[in-house]
């Protein structure tokens, strides 16, 4: 059985270090290879995985996550599938998944009939990219019901007021986005990164992740620094697209993850 | 009926979904919004522009031939397509142009599907010295080209979308990437009464002087108000402009017309509030078009402007109180419109405006003689002549097509 998420930065700060949290587009680039591509990250010690549901029109992800998300699509991934490949990918590990979905797939499959059948697939965690503290007070209830950590995301230009209800709303961890944007990679990390992670973890009682445009080991370095946990998307879609041949996906991906595991 | 509660809802329909990163941005836009509504300045300088620079009022136009051809209602045409730039896309991006400025924003971004929007923004980044960026799909880009020029020689930087299904729905998830990306310089002026609130109560308002105008009109020239009001719907400004200062007159029925594209079975439409599901697509819950799954469906219409899988909340809200009805016209009997209104008025029609047309040829039929009738003719046709002569030549030159479907 999955650790639930609370449980994985127990152990973290235990170790003292951050958590890493890779993140792949359910059913891509095939069932097969996902599976083991999933399995692969564990191997390299991944504490959580996050697992997103593709969508027509992923309008906060930047071109490697929607060509993911198009493949996905294109693949027949919905959300049944998805439940039934996290549950075969990961059986028997302790690294919990985290289902990252638009709302839209999300109120067309039930929210409640999905939120239901989560934890049998080990998944312990909801991001949701287009749903606000505002609007969230449904889905709140639902994941409490349900046991499901529904995960708020905060952006850089979320003033002090909204940052309090993110926080006082979310559970799981909070979700930081690094740079005002869309997910992709990025050469350089905003260089007032740093004090507003500070900020932020003053305020919050929860675990500060940190995700969009995260981009190598290095980066993840300095970020664990400050932060209790770091998560990589784009790059590592990238660096599956760009493999030549499936062991190489399998290599490169274990070995992006197991780097970023060492350095921070 | 009419304002949005505090969460931006019409009845079950609106609100706002959108990335965390746009939140601030809405709430300042919101609160600017509400205190220039009451600023006298402000409602000053729009209106000299809407009359000085735009060529408002436009005409409430008798048209008798039309009526007599048609042998039903009297037609009168609001004439939207007599605004500068030539659709009634103006009226939003002077007001928002406007609030732009007010809020120190320099550069606008926008979508536009049929291009009028995009001219439109273009023309008011130009007059306030903004920079510009347009986000419109490839496929659009190639049958609406007249307007990708116009565009492009206002100084406007076009970016063709390629992704997805290259048309509307396209441009406006590109446009909201870099607006999530360059939030703090960049005010994007959404060219429908869609997207988050405060966006479709704010387009609505800055449309809603085709209404006051049209009322007005009617009081004075058939001294009373019309039977009808027939208005076509892609994101649904136009009409909904139209419609809203006529909403408390519950004797006035209101009907919006929606693609049916190549037929309501087939699944080439755009008929959103017909045949779409509540759902959430660009920010707000509103009726929309998607599959069992969640994911949006790709839509088809021959005109541009309406090829949308989603609508306006407010409609959403509308067709559900019963206050207005919507219906559904093919592009066939479209075009039909198109070349009837041209050859017996002189007046060439937008093809979104002419799916409104082809719909009131119906009624007006079925309401009879002793009945008034206004449609909103939203927007000029110049830019839709390649379409329409492709179209003619390529053998689909019937111009026997009758009204449309109740929805
Ligand atoms: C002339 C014209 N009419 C109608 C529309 C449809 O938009 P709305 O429903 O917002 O009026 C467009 C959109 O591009 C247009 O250009």
């Amino acid at each position: 059985m999955a650790l639930n998420i609370p449980d994985v930065f127990m152990t973290c700060r235990r170790e003292q270090r951050a958590a890493v949290m890779p993140f792949l587009t359910s059913g891509y680039p095939s069932d097969k290879m996902f599976i083991e591509l999933i399995r692969s990250m564990i191997r390299a010690g991944a504490d959580m995985i996050e697992i997103g549901v593709p969508f027509s029109d992923p309008l906060a992800d930047g071109r490697s996550i929607q060509k993911s998300s198009e493949a996905a699509l294109a693949n027949g991934i919905d959300i049944d599938r998805t439940l039934d490949l996290a549950r075969e990918a990961v059986n028997g590990q302790l690294a919990p998944l985290i289902m990252m979905s638009y709302l839209n797939p999300i109120l067309a499959y039930g929210e409640e009939r999905l939120l239901r059948r989560m934890r049998r697939s080990n998944f312990k965690g909801m991001i949701i990219p287009d749903l606000i503290p505002e609007e969230g007070a449904n889905m709140e209830q639902l994941c409490r019901k349900h046991e499901i950590d529904l995960i708020y995301l905060l952006a850089p230009t979320s003033d002090r007021k909204r940052r309090k209800r993110i926080i006082r709303h979310g559970s799981g961890f909070v979700y930081l986005v690094s740079v005002a944007g869309v997910t992709g990679t990025r050469k350089a990390l905003p260089r007032s990164l740093k004090t507003w992670i500070r900020q932020v973890k003053k305020e919050s009682a929860l675990p500060v992740c940190v995700g969009f445009g995260i981009s190598n080991p290095q980066q993840a370095r300095e970020i664990s620094r400050e932060a209790d946990g770091v998560i990589v998307g784009s790059a590592l879609v990238e660096i599956i697209e760009r493999a030549p041949n499936k062991r190489r996906m399998i290599q490169d991906t274990q070995s992006f993850v197991s780097q970023m595991k060492t350095q921070i | 009926m009419g304002q949005p509660n505090k969460l931006g809802y019409f009845g079950a329909f609106g609100g706002r979904f959108v990335p965390e990163t746009l939140m601030t941005a809405l709430i300042e836009l919101e609160k600017e919004y509400k205190s220039l509504k009451r600023d006298k300045s402000f409602r000053e300088e729009l209106k000299d522009l809407l009359h000085n620079y735009a060529g408002r009022p436009t005409p409430l136009y008798y048209a008798r031939r039309l009526t007599e051809k048609w042998g039903g209602s009297k037609i009168y045409l609001k004439r939207e397509d007599l605004t500068h730039t030539g659709a009634h896309k103006i009226n939003n991006c002077l007001g928002q142009g406007l609030l732009a400025v007010r809020i120190g924003k320099k550069r606008l971004i926008a979508e536009t599907g049929a291009g009028q929007h995009g001219v439109a923004v273009a023309t008011v980044a130009c007059l306030f010295g903004l920079e510009c960026t347009i986000y419109m799909g490839k496929k659009d880009m190639a049958r609406q080209e007249p307007n990708v020029k116009r565009m492009q020689l206002l100084n406007a930087e076009v970016i063709g979308v390629d992704s997805g299904s290259k048309t509307l729905k396209d441009a406006t998830n590109e446009t909201i990437r870099d607006w999530v990306t360059n939030i703090s310089t960049s005010h994007y002026i959404i060219g429908s009464t869609v997207g988050p609130h405060p966006y479709p109560m704010m387009v609505r308002d800055f449309q809603a002087i085709i209404g006051h105008e049209a009322k007005k009109q009617a009081k004075r020239i058939i001294k009373g108000l019309p039977d009808a009001i027939v208005a076509c719907v892609g994101g649904g400004s136009n009409s909904l402009g139209i419609f809203y200062p006529f909403i408390n007159d519950i004797d006035v029925r209101l009907i919006g017309v929606e693609t049916s594209g190549l037929g309501l079975k087939t699944q080439h439409h755009a008929a959103t509030l017909s045949r779409g599901k509540p759902g959430v697509l660009h920010g707000s819950y509103s009726y929309l078009l998607q599959d069992q799954n969640g994911q949006v469906r790709a839509t088809h219409s021959v005109a541009a402007g309406l090829d949308y899988p989603g609508v306006g909340p407010e409609h959403s809200h509308l067709k559900s109180t019963g206050r207005a009805t919507y219906v559904t016209v093919t592009d066939k009997q479209a075009l039909a419109a198109f070349v009837e209104l041209s050859r017996t008025e002189g007046i060439i029609p937008a093809l979104e405006s002419s799916f409104a047309l082809a719909y009131a040829k119906k009624l007006a039929r079925r309401m009879g003689r002793d009945r008034i009738i206004i449609i909103n003719l939203s927007g000029r046709g110049d830019k839709d002549l390649g379409t329409v002569q492709s179209l003619l030549d390529g053998g689909g030159n019937n111009t026997n097509g009758h009204g449309g479907e109740e929805g």
